[in-house]
């Protein structure tokens, strides 16, 4: 498996949650499709510490000491990182869209307009 | 003795306190207040008038009487404009003449305005124009001269439109205020004038605004400077006096009350624009043709009035025509280079007119009415007022030895000597003017008191009270004497010969007994015509309805149709406004416009883009940021 691959998997979740973002209708739809793009992105983090930290020290061409191995794993740690900041993250916006939903009794993202000059 | 200064102040100070008390009660209307106003503005212009006196007999014992005072009101740079007075002899006669005509007609006006509601703000005004008038008189500075020059035009404003809730008066009003103006800009741009060449006065150690040392630096200004000045003064003294072309504002300004009439318009303000051209006859006469224009505006003017008061059937409108005319004399005076004798027939003309205007306050108080169509036949029912105005037409006529006959006896005696142009058309003016003068005055007179009957009028007639009566009774005394005394052809035991023109350092010419021959048999040549033709008055009518000439007189030589349909309503309003507004368009409008418009236009495609929709944004984002990766990634690749 290739960075390539990697990192077309992640502009491809990438595209599709925007698109989604774009285009739903529905604010829970909308705010599964923010997570998409998250995990986009996470994957990427991934793919990248995978692939470029450890050939960047590979070329330097001596043994890995502990301050490289917490570099090579940095990528890693910001996606979990990442994963848990998303997580509380949905869950304040669940909040928020319920009480769009006790106010305006829609969930419907075109009739939450109020921001228009 | 009191100090002088103080004296000569108090003069000015006294109507002007006056004024300033009575204006805090000008709204309370009822008796005690109004009886309050009243003697306490006669009180004021009583103690002017006698402290007006004293200063006259100290102006009359010294040759070369001059006084004055000042203090720095303000200064431009390192010069001062200062605020004071000068007083020679031609000042304090001025001041005894305004001082006694206000005070009898403020004491006829208790009689005459008995009644009328806004009494203390009538008394308030006639306090402050009096103070204003005065101010003129007195000034030492050519700036306060206008200053209160422009105060004696708002006091007659007030006057003309005192009673403001007749839509004529409001109009007279305005149009006298605006007719003069344009006049005053004259005098103003004479005074700027001079400022401009300010440099050359201040090189001598003079004031250029100092109305004796303008005076004193007449040899040193170019002609050029000293005839545009004399021009300026000249339209300034025009507009105030009513000189043709400005003089259609005063037949209107009748609207007043009589006594205003009789005060302003015909004895104390109009004859400002003489006074000041008396006061600067030194520097105008520097300018031969100057004097020249004077003299023709004066006769134009003497003739003009004249002629239209021939036919005018409103006995002010006939006065007021007149006064135009005697003015136009002054100015014709002063056009020979006898700027003392104008000065003397404004003394006389002060008198004899207010006499006659007060006369005829005292028959429309009776009749209630102007229109000498519905008077006639006043004789018995009004004897005082019928002889009293008799000795004022009379005077104005210029018959031998009242008042009118010294003085304008002296102008075409002077004219007679004199060479030049001025002189010839003077000469011959003044002599067609006096037959004028002497038809008008007595068609007034025949047909106000004699020759008619009106049974249904006559009736409730009655002579008028006797605070009316007085002072034209004195008025009638001094329309008699005071062109002799002021002028004694012989030495009188107190009064010496030729006094008034000796103290102006004027040369004296005795009488000439052919001139005054002459004048007498014309003025007898109108009064006889004037007697044949009003004798019966429908024959007349008839005949003058028959002449064309009439009807151009009667339209008043159409000046007014002339000022307010063409000039006004043609000229200006079609052509000059709309100049003005193709330039207020094109130029002002458009662009500042086009500056609003573009502006609040500017945002309007970016608003469309703020619409709410959250999607909308975030796709606009996208769509930016990736516009701004691609462009940033493809420059990347070909800077690299």
């Amino acid at each position: 498996m290739s960075l390539e691959s990697v990192l077309t998997l992640s502009a491809g979740l990438f595209a599709i949650g925007l698109f989604g973002v774009l285009t739903k209708r529905n604010l829970i739809a909308v705010l599964m499709c923010i997570e998409l793009m998250f995990n986009a992105i996470n994957v990427a983090a991934v793919g990248i510490s995978r692939y470029i930290a450890p050939s960047m020290f590979r070329i330097a061409g001596s043994d890995l000491n502990s301050e490289q191995v917490d570099l090579i794993l940095s990528g890693h740690v910001i996606s979990i990182f990442s994963i848990a900041i998303s997580a509380a993250e949905v869950s304040m916006a669940l909040a928020i869209i319920i009480l769009i939903y006790r106010t305006k009794n829609t969930v419907d993202i075109s009739d939450i307009n109020k921001m228009s000059g | 003795m009191f100090e002088i200064e103080l004296i000569i102040s108090l003069i000015f100070v006294t109507p002007l306190i006056v004024a300033l008390i009575n204006s805090l009660f000008i709204t309370l209307s009822d008796n005690t207040n109004v009886k309050i106003g009243s003697y306490l503005s006669i009180m004021g212009i009583f103690i002017s008038f006698i402290l007006s006196i004293y200063i006259f007999s100290l102006a009359y014992g010294d040759d070369h009487y001059k006084i004055n005072a000042s203090f720095e009101w303000f200064s431009i740079g390192n010069l001062p404009v200062l605020f004071g007075y000068y007083v020679d002899f031609v000042s304090a006669s001025m001041l005894l003449v305004v001082t006694s005509v206000s005070l009898l007609v403020q004491i006829y006006s208790l009689g005459y305005m008995k009644g009328d509601k806004g009494l203390v703000r009538y008394f308030t005004y006639l306090s402050l124009f009096t103070s204003s008038m005065l101010g003129v008189v007195l000034s030492i500075n050519i700036l306060q001269m206008y200053f209160f020059w422009e105060l004696v035009g708002v006091c007659s404003y007030l006057l003309i439109g005192f009673w403001f809730d007749r839509n004529s008066a409001r109009n007279a009003a305005k149009k006298a205020f605006l007719i003069t103006r344009i006049g005053d800009v004259g005098f103003l741009f004479a005074i700027l004038l001079i400022f401009s060449n300010g440099l050359s006065f201040l090189d001598k150690g003079l004031n250029p605004l100092i109305i004796q040392d303008i005076l004193l630096m007449t040899g040193d200004l170019s002609t050029t400077i000293i005839f545009l000045v004399s021009i300026g003064l000249i339209a300034g003294a025009v507009g105030k006096s009513a000189q043709f072309p400005l003089h259609t504002w005063l037949p209107d300004a009748m609207e007043g009350p009589t006594p205003v009439s009789a005060l302003i318009h015909a004895a104390t303000m109009v004859a400002a624009g003489v006074f000041l051209l008396v006061r600067f006859f030194d520097f105008i006469s520097a300018s031969s043709t100057s004097l020249l224009i004077i003299a023709v505006i004066g006769c134009t003017t003497s003739l003009l009035g004249a002629s239209i008061a021939l036919v005018m059937n409103d006995i002010k409108k006939v006065l007021a025509y007149s006064t135009i005319s005697q003015l136009g004399y002054m100015f014709m005076a002063i056009g020979i280079g006898a700027p003392a004798i104008a000065m003397f027939h404004l003394v006389t003309h002060a008198f004899f007119k207010a006499l006659l205007f007060l006369g005829a306050g005292n028959v429309s108080h009776a009749v209630h009415s102007f229109e000498m169509e519905k008077m006639g036949n006043l004789k018995d029912k009004m004897p005082v007022t019928y002889y009293t105005f008799l000795l004022g037409s009379l005077s104005l006529v210029g018959i031998f030895p009242l008042a009118g006959f010294w003085s304008k006896d002296e102008i075409i005696n002077t004219a007679y000597q004199g060479t030049n142009l001025a002189s010839t058309i003077v000469l011959f003016g003044s002599l067609i003017g006096i037959v004028m003068t002497a038809f008008y005055t007595f068609r007034m007179v025949f047909l106000t008191f004699n020759h008619r009957i009106q049974p249904k009028v006559n009736a409730t007639i009655e002579e008028s009270p006797k605070s009316m009566l007085f002072p034209v009774a004195i008025l009638s005394v001094l329309a008699v004497i005071i062109g002799f005394l002021i002028n004694p052809p012989i030495d009188l035991p107190f009064l010496e010969k030729h006094w008034f023109l000796h103290y102006q350092h004027h040369k004296v010419i005795d009488i000439n007994l052919a001139i005054a021959l002459v004048s007498t048999l014309l003025a007898g040549l109108g009064i006889t015509a004037a007697w044949i033709f009003y004798k019966n008055r429908n024959i007349t009518d008839r005949l003058f309805a028959s002449i064309n000439m009439s009807q151009v007189l009667h339209k008043k030589w159409y000046f007014d149709y002339l000022y307010e349909i063409v000039i006004v309503k043609q000229i200006f309003y079609r052509f000059i406004t709309r100049i003005t507004q193709i330039f207020d368009d094109v130029i002002i409008n458009h662009p500042s416009d086009f500056v609003g418009y573009f502006a609040k236009n500017l945002g309007r495609p970016v608003s469309l883009f703020q619409n709410g929709s959250v999607q909308f944004y975030g796709l606009v984002l996208t769509i930016f940021y990736a516009l701004v990766v691609t462009l940033g990634v493809l420059l990347l690749y070909v800077i690299s």
